[in-house]
């Protein structure tokens, strides 16, 4: 059979196999055990030898040991009620304004996304302290549903993540290093909590009702005690992020180490809470541990299929009908950005990175594009496969803790809005590429 | 934790007359995952150990970079079949959720039988080669170091068969469901 054939073959068994509901990790090593077989003549020792082989070359990369160090960092962190605290306060800081709640989610969410690598936890963590709050105090479903969600997916971009740990382990070019991913990370992620905080500002503004100001009445604080409260549930959060992040981008530490001193970082703060017992800790581990395993059996999968996708010739299929047109390289990075949001709808964000970026990579190469811009466009569009429906994680896990009232409805209509913010932002990095590569040129250049 | 462990077993089955494989294997993944899930804690360890050593004493280890990655692949491939337990693996249900308790567990049954069965068995059973070509060559990492590599490339053959054999009790159990009046199921 032709590399053609072969390819549009492989994709379409492994989407018919996935729609039937089975675990993808599985499915994508079947598709690749099948193909491969076809490929090299139903040779299974020779196959299978190979599979064993990739299955052990990733339990020998070092730089994924950052995976389940942060997913660890991220869990004890968020046993440590650290993020309620800041919550607290700002809820008295932003609280009079309009919209000021929406705005306190959005603070509070990018300086957790500052400290955790992953998005679950701090989107059931905002629903639940978050949610009952702004529905109490009259604010829209809709609009409530889709702050927690955006905001909450911020975890997986800001640096230190897990998506741009795995990025950086797969790849493994000096250009998306998990230390120049991490660098190039921090401005597109606060360009984005920037645009939704514009957003609910403008909002609020023009109707005040989406989003009240809380009533003036009780006990008035002067700006000094909301300063000294800002800071005090700020410093904590801080302390760690200039911890990890400081010691990464500064050289000092592998992202590896600096997220094991993160961990410790995270226990220290749980101890300052009095929330850190062995209880804690034994759940934390066993959360860790379910994440990580899911995570790497998407790796296992994913890399058979890409290793038997590119041995049968996948790759140059793909890049001869992208490239083969003769289109602007701006056109080919739109529909491949186009195929991640498509994919990103209905499939869970690793499985996507581990398909597409041996594929595209080598196309965003041949078409002369900065990796790292590259690698961050990827990125950005990963983050919103939370948010889009009707599969997007997010939505999902703040279902999963919405206050009573809240129903998908809510959640899908309140999200869209942000979905566009988030196209906006990538449109904006397309067109300012030095959002992205200024900050790891600036790092990294000596 | 004798106790929690069996009450966890009764929620997860739902009924008590399910095969006794079935339960053998799901206590056992219980067990080897609760106590593997904590590796995490000297993975974390070591690894801050081996910073501290580098910079404030100066003095690297030459054991504590190998040490980190092997601690991260036996934590990860013990894990992959305690995540199948809790049904930790991710999947789309855009079809199935729209069945009906039986025809969902049937679905269940042939995908399981198509797509994972063949797959996982080949990948258990060379794994296994895999792991006894490493103990025939008496092979060592090829560093200053030199630790044997044997141990952790049969333990990446154990996390597969631990795999394979808590799917089989998943087939067990999927089977003992559909064989009973459809009013018994529950919904």
């Amino acid at each position: 059979m032709s590399p053609e054939i072969l390819t549009i073959l492989m994709f379409a068994t492994l989407i018919i196999a996935i729609v039937l509901g089975h675990p993808l990790a599985y499915t994508l090593a079947a598709v690749a055990a099948l193909f491969g077989l076809i490929d090299n003549g139903f040779n299974i020792p020779i196959l299978f030898d190979m599979f064993a082989n990739n299955s052990w070359g990733l339990m020998q990369n070092y730089v994924i040991v950052a995976v389940p160090l942060f997913i660890m960092m991220a869990q004890v962190l968020d046993r440590s009620k650290v993020s309620e605290k800041l919550f607290e306060s700002l809820y008295i800081v932003l609280g009079g304004l309009k919209g000021g709640l929406g705005l306190a989610v959005v603070v509070v969410s990018t300086v957790f996304a500052a400290t955790t690598g992953i998005i679950g936890a701090s989107v059931v963590a905002m629903g639940l302290m978050a949610g009952p709050a702004l529905i109490n105090k009259g604010y829209q479903k809709e609009l409530t549903a889709g702050i927690i969600c955006a905001s909450g997916t911020l975890g997986i971009l800001i640096p230190p993540s897990i998506m741009l740990v795995v990025y950086g382990g797969l790849t493994g070019f000096k250009e998306t290093s998990v230390g120049n991913l991490f660098a190039g990370a921090i401005l597109p992620g606060l360009l984005l909590a920037s645009l939704y905080f514009l957003y609910i500002v403008i909002r609020c503004h023009i109707n005040p009702k989406l989003g009240p100001p809380l009533a003036k009445g009780g006990h008035t604080y002067s700006a000094v005690e909301k300063w000294r409260m800002t800071l005090k549930s700020l410093v904590p959060p801080l302390g760690l992020i200039l911890a990890v992040m400081g010691t990464i981008l500064s050289g000092i530490a592998t992202p590896t180490e600096a997220a094991a001193l993160g961990v410790v970082g995270a226990m220290i703060l749980a101890m300052f809470n009095r929330q850190f017992t062995w209880k804690v800790l034994k759940e934390a581990s066993i959360s860790t541990y379910k994440t990580t395993a899911m995570i790497m059996m998407l790796f296992i999968g994913g890399k058979l299929f890409s290793t038997v996708f590119l041995s049968i010739g996948g790759g140059d299929v793909v890049a001869d009908f992208l490239l083969g047109g003769g289109l602007n390289r701006y056109a080919v990075l739109a529909i491949m950005m186009a195929i991640i949001f498509f994919m990103g709808m209905f499939i869970d964000w690793a499985a996507i990175l581990l398909v597409t970026v041996p594929i595209f990579t080598p196309i965003a190469m041949e078409l002369d594009f900065n990796p790292l811009w590259f690698a961050m466009l990827m990125c950005v569009n990963l983050q919103t496969s939370f948010l889009t429906p009707p599969f997007g994680y997010a939505l999902f896990y703040f279902k999963g803790v919405a206050p009573e009232g809240i129903n998908i409805g809510h959640i899908y209509r309140g999200i869209i809005p942000f979905v566009g913010l988030q196209l906006l932002g990538l449109a904006i990095m397309i067109i300012f590429p030095e959002i992205i590569t200024w900050l790891p040129q600036v790092l990294f250049s000596h | 934790m004798p106790d929690t462990n069996k009450k966890f077993i009764f929620a997860l089955s739902g009924e008590k007359m399910s095969h006794p494989l079935y339960h053998k294997i799901n206590h056992l993944n219980e067990k080897i995952g609760r106590l593997c899930a904590l590796l995490i804690l000297p993975m974390v360890g070591v690894v801050v150990y081996e910073v501290v050593m580098r910079y404030i004493f100066a003095a690297p280890t030459s054991w504590g970079f190998e040490t980190t990655t092997f601690i991260y692949g036996i934590h990860y491939i013990l894990g992959l079949s305690y995540t199948q337990l809790h049904n930790g693996h991710v999947s789309i249900d855009i079809f199935e959720a729209r069945l009906t308790t039986r025809k969902r567990t049937i679905l269940g049954i042939i995908t399981n039988l198509v797509i994972f069965f063949p797959t996982f068995a080949c990948m258990t059973i060379f794994s296994w080669v895999y792991a006894i070509d490493s103990w025939k060559n008496w092979e060592h990492q090829s560093t200053s170091w030199g630790p044997p590599t044997y141990p952790f490339k049969t333990l990446m053959a154990v996390g597969f068969t631990l795999l394979f054999i808590q799917m089989l009790a998943k087939l067990i159990q999927d089977f003992s469901t559909i064989s009973k009046k459809p009013e018994e199921v529950q919904l």
